[in-house]
């Protein structure tokens, strides 16, 4: 996009009307060939005015420079060019503490001399979205094409995709809900919706781009999903629910650092599950993962207060991945896991709920739990039998039990 | 420290030597580089194959074959498809390697602190081995990008690294021991953003940041050495005074004085994405934690943040955690120049889409191909290369290949670039690829506790000679030497004689490195013959076996009663060269 014929200063010849006076050569000769927007004059802006003129930048991150008065792009340059002439060519005085070399300013006035040459990308599509009022129904590509077809939308209501494998670039965001029956559904440039819904004969969602969810994000029932890609999610104001999923290995939420709801994930293919950034959640359950390679949650994590629930998940060691925790403010249940040691628990304190050990078979090391001091409600152990009776009552001896204590170590339960 | 034998002896290493310099001095060779007596297209155009002898050091580090030599002389036009095919050899990824390494200053082999000590899963392995393997970590990518002709960008944006047996042991990375890749494309297993080079380990681990720096120095080597805006090296007038070491003398000023806000409007909120790193890890550290037992206490240490475990291997040189600590003091939000974002990955992006990338990406290149500064490479010869950079799709052989066809490479006067110097890397790689001789050496004498290993003593600035023969040590040294220098020379003259001992003593033994190389032949015909094939093996230059070029070598050839002290002088005659040593 050329922006020149935008510049009504300009006309056909440099230093006439209200444009700046030409510091440098303005032959055409001399201009050929001369600095462009691109090669040259938005590095210097981006170097030098852009850390303070800038739109996102507001108040005393401004450091002083006043509103409104942003040189980010070409058509800001344009808008500004008498005053970017005469206060960083003829008389420096920008930026405040100096900097720019001579040769800098010189060529920087060359180009504002020979017109402000050059070009630029157009913004991203999504700045200009129309916004669609109502629901959005998608059967067929068809249907894709045709919503896209009058350029990027924001949807005011739902969008409902059913058996359609569609990739739609043209939809930057969607008030309502997200529900997926069947087929897939790539949005790369969505990044806001209500609550999203995957279930059926879905195979794939890509949603890079989508930062917030206003709800919860849920799988249920979707035999054929493999991957589930969210790498941008930041925040869900709802819970995070994945129930019956068996093909689902390709689990991406890399960002998720809030959640409003519990974080459940129920039967599914993940070999791998990561959450590095979630902090703090309602609750967390991860059931019947069978093919888990490593502990689904990070040392980033600090509070729970609805408990979190390890069942019947692979991981053959649970020695990491909780070393955060301190003070569990719910229950923490471990059933049916074949982890050889408790190591990753050792940091933990107190435990407000209760403490449920039970089916660990080939537990032979229960001294992550020894620095435990606190259980307020009860505290379960059965199914243990590599770690002997005598050795879990030396152990319940050590700590302050609020409930029943039931030490059977040796009882399947 | 010990060295490898040499070939002669001290003193018939002085002899060889001094007819060494009575080659150089018998040809009138010691001003320049001529090179051979060629047709050229106008007065001061280089010859077809000087032109490929250049560009060929510039992209390979290698001599041209003869037959390369014998079809430029042939078809002149040949030239730029020749220099298209070096960017597709393992050779290209090597320079492009050594050319980040330079200007990352990765290779800084004489800092005690990078050293990863023998601990744990690390024991056994020696330093040496340990350390060229995290200095050559974040390199795989740069090398990744080059042999597959991939995107540039891909240095700032790729959400992948690169393992090895001894990465895996120190860093916790996954590697397949029964995979035969040494290095192999992984992805980050700690929650860190992937962002190319921006995201090693290595690159943060070699540029610290401590308790009140707050990743600054990072954030000016991503603005110098990727974007061309040395933050920290602006021409800036500070008034008054302020006590750089007063932590809240600093904080006032960067966010309250006009100088100061100049700068840090820019690099703290650069900074600010670089926060999930650890501020350093030391070896002292790293001892420190296992005489600690790797235990979960704070590491007992003002130096150090986190807990002792960090810095046991795998060290924990990544939290998502950390990423946000910059609120904790007050700073300003991570941002790119005024853009907003918060992660490493998005930072990465930015840089990619920043014009600046690509005109800096040409400066450096330019810079290393041309050895000029990168502030000196004219705005003329950048702004075109970008676009056209830009518009290749960021290939970097298109790159290099247009360099090194810009009309002032292949001048021959003045008005050109003038001599190149062979840099270290170039001049072993291409001995090495000559004589088939690796300079290596023994550093440890008998049982160490602290073994280091093999050096490569061309490449390594610590044991061996990279520095002295005109490279950097990417700590105290970072700017390379473009003369020849009488250390140069002396370093180089041990290599090269070893070199060419190698391979007098392997074509003795039936292995010659040369086609048709065979010492052991004395009739003068013979002999004749073999120096002039030399001759063009190694100088790229054409020259008759009756010509004054091989009477010379003859002369050193005969020098010695011992055939094998003969030949080796001759060899490492034409080694000395100063067609060698320039180009």
């Amino acid at each position: 996009m050329t922006l020149l014929a935008s510049a009504p200063w300009l006309g056909t010849s440099c230093g006439k009307g209200d444009s700046p006076e030409p510091s440098g050569p303005t032959t055409a000769d001399a201009c050929d060939g001369g600095p462009t927007w691109d090669g040259y004059a938005k590095g210097v802006l981006t170097t030098w005015c852009t850390p303070c003129h800038a739109r996102a930048l507001t108040g005393t991150d401004r450091q002083g420079a006043p509103a409104g008065i942003e040189l980010e792009t070409l058509a800001d340059a344009i808008q500004w060019a008498a005053r970017i002439q005469a206060r960083t060519v003829d008389t420096p005085s920008m930026p405040p503490g100096g900097g720019p070399s001579e040769e800098e300013r010189e060529r920087l006035g060359q180009w504002l001399s020979c017109g402000l040459p050059g070009t630029e990308a157009p913004p991203p599509a999504c700045d200009d979205a129309e916004v669609r009022a109502g629901d959005v129904q998608i059967g067929s590509s068809d249907d894709a094409r045709d919503l896209c077809a009058s350029g990027p939308i924001e949807i005011e209501g739902s969008l409902v995709v059913t058996h359609a494998a569609v990739a739609m670039g043209c939809v930057c965001g969607v008030g309502g809900a997200i529900e997926i029956d069947g087929g897939s559904l790539q949005l790369p440039e969505l990044t806001h919706a209500g609550p999203l819904t995957v279930r059926g004969d879905t195979t794939l969602v890509d949603l890079p781009s989508l930062g917030v969810l206003r709800g919860d994000l849920s799988v249920s029932s979707a035999p054929e999903l493999h991957r589930l890609a969210l790498p941008r999610l930041a925040s869900a104001e709802g819970g995070v629910h994945i129930d019956d999923a068996p093909a689902l290995t390709e689990l991406a939420l890399d960002r998720l650092s809030e959640v409003g709801g519990p974080v459940t994930l129920h039967r599914a293919g993940l070999r791998v599950v990561e959450l590095p950034r979630l902090a703090t959640a309602p609750a967390l359950s991860f059931v019947d993962l069978p093919d888990l390679e490593r502990p689904p949650v990070t040392d980033s994590l600090a509070d729970v207060p609805g408990g979190i629930v390890l069942e019947a998940i692979g991981v053959p060691d649970l020695s990491q991945g909780l070393d955060s925790l301190v003070h569990a403010t719910g229950d923490l249940v471990l059933r049916d896991l074949p982890t050889v040691s408790l190591e990753a628990l050792r940091p933990l304190r107190t435990i407000q709920g209760d403490l449920v050990l039970e089916s660990l078979p080939e537990l032979v090391d229960g001294s992550g739990l020894v620095d435990l001091e606190e259980v307020r409600g009860d505290v379960i152990v059965r199914g243990a039998p590599g770690v002997p009776l005598s050795a879990w009552e030396r152990w319940s001896d050590g700590i302050d039990i609020g409930g029943t204590l039931v030490l059977e170590p040796e009882t399947t339960p | 420290m010990t060295r490898p034998l040499p070939t002669s002896s001290p003193s018939s290493r002085a002899q060889l030597l001094a007819g060494v310099a009575g080659w150089a001095l018998a040809l009138g060779l010691g001003s320049g580089c001529g090179g051979a007596p060629e047709p050229v297209a106008s007065p001061h155009e280089l010859s077809a194959v000087d032109q490929l002898l250049r560009g060929s050091m510039a992209l390979r580090g290698l001599r041209p074959s003869p037959a390369e030599v014998e079809r430029v002389t042939r078809d002149p036009a040949a030239v730029p498809e020749l220099l298209r095919s070096y960017t597709e050899t393992e050779a290209f990824a090597e320079v492009l390697a050594d050319m980040h390494a330079q200007q990352l200053m990765l290779r800084a082999n004489g800092i005690p602190k990078l050293v990863l000590p023998q601990r744990g899963p690390l024991e056994g392995i020696a330093l040496g081995e340990s350390q060229e393997a995290e200095q050559e970590w974040p390199l795989q990518l740069v090398r990744h990008v080059a042999r597959n002709d991939l995107p540039y960008t891909e240095v700032v944006t790729a959400d992948y690294t690169f393992s090895s047996d001894i990465i895996s042991r120190a860093y916790g990375l996954p590697y397949d021991p029964t995979d035969p890749a040494e290095w192999q494309q992984v992805d980050w297993h700690d929650g860190r953003p992937g962002a190319g080079l921006l995201s090693e380990t290595t690159l943060w681990r070699r540029h610290v940041s401590n308790g009140a720096n707050f990743n600054r120095l990072r954030a000016d080597i991503i603005a110098d050495r990727l974007l061309c805006d040395p933050i920290g090296g602006r021409d800036v007038t500070i008034e008054g005074s302020i006590a750089v070491s007063d932590p809240d003398e600093v904080a006032l000023a960067v966010s309250t004085q006009p100088e100061c806000i100049a700068c840090h409007q820019a690099l703290d909120p650069l900074g600010g994405f670089l926060w999930g790193f650890k501020p350093q890890i030391s070896k002292s550290a790293i001892q420190l934690a296992y005489d600690h037992d790797c235990g979960d206490e704070p590491i007992p240490s003002w130096q150090y943040t986190g807990d002792v475990a960090d810095y046991c291997y795998p060290l924990k040189t990544y939290n998502p955690e950390w990423e946000a600590d910059w609120a904790g003091w007050g700073l300003r939000a991570p941002n790119y120049y005024g853009q907003p974002a918060s992660y490493l990955d998005e930072l990465g992006q930015m840089v990619a889409d920043d014009p600046r990338f690509a005109t800096c990406t040409v400066r450096r290149f330019y810079s290393w191909f041309a050895q000029v500064d990168v502030d000196e490479v004219p705005y003329d010869v950048v702004e075109p290369l970008a676009a056209d950079l830009v518009a290749s799709g960021w290939s970097t052989r298109e790159l290099a290949v247009a360099i090194v066809r810009r009309p002032e490479f292949r001048r021959s006067d003045d008005a050109g670039l003038g001599l190149l110097a062979t840099r270290p890397e170039q001049y072993a790689r291409a001995l090495t690829e000559l004589t088939g001789y690796r300079w290596i050496g023994a550093v440890d004498a008998g049982n160490c506790d602290l073994c280091w290993g093999e050096v490569d003593l061309a490449r390594s600035a610590l044991h061996g000679y990279r520095n002295v023969a005109g490279g950097t040590d990417d700590d105290n040294i970072i700017r390379p030497t473009h003369t020849t220098t009488p250390m140069k020379w002396l370093a180089l003259s041990v290599f090269a004689q070893d070199a060419a001992g190698h391979a007098v003593a392997e074509a003795i033994a039936g292995r010659s490195p040369f086609p048709g190389f065979d010492p052991t032949l004395r009739d003068e015909s013979a002999t004749r013959a073999q120096l002039a094939d030399l001759h063009l093996r190694v100088l790229s230059a054409p020259v008759t076996a009756d010509s004054p070029e091989v009477d010379a070598l003859v002369e050193l050839v005969e020098s010695s009663s011992d055939p094998t002290t003969g030949w080796t002088t001759a060899l490492t005659a034409l080694f000395l060269d100063p067609r060698m040593l320039l180009h």
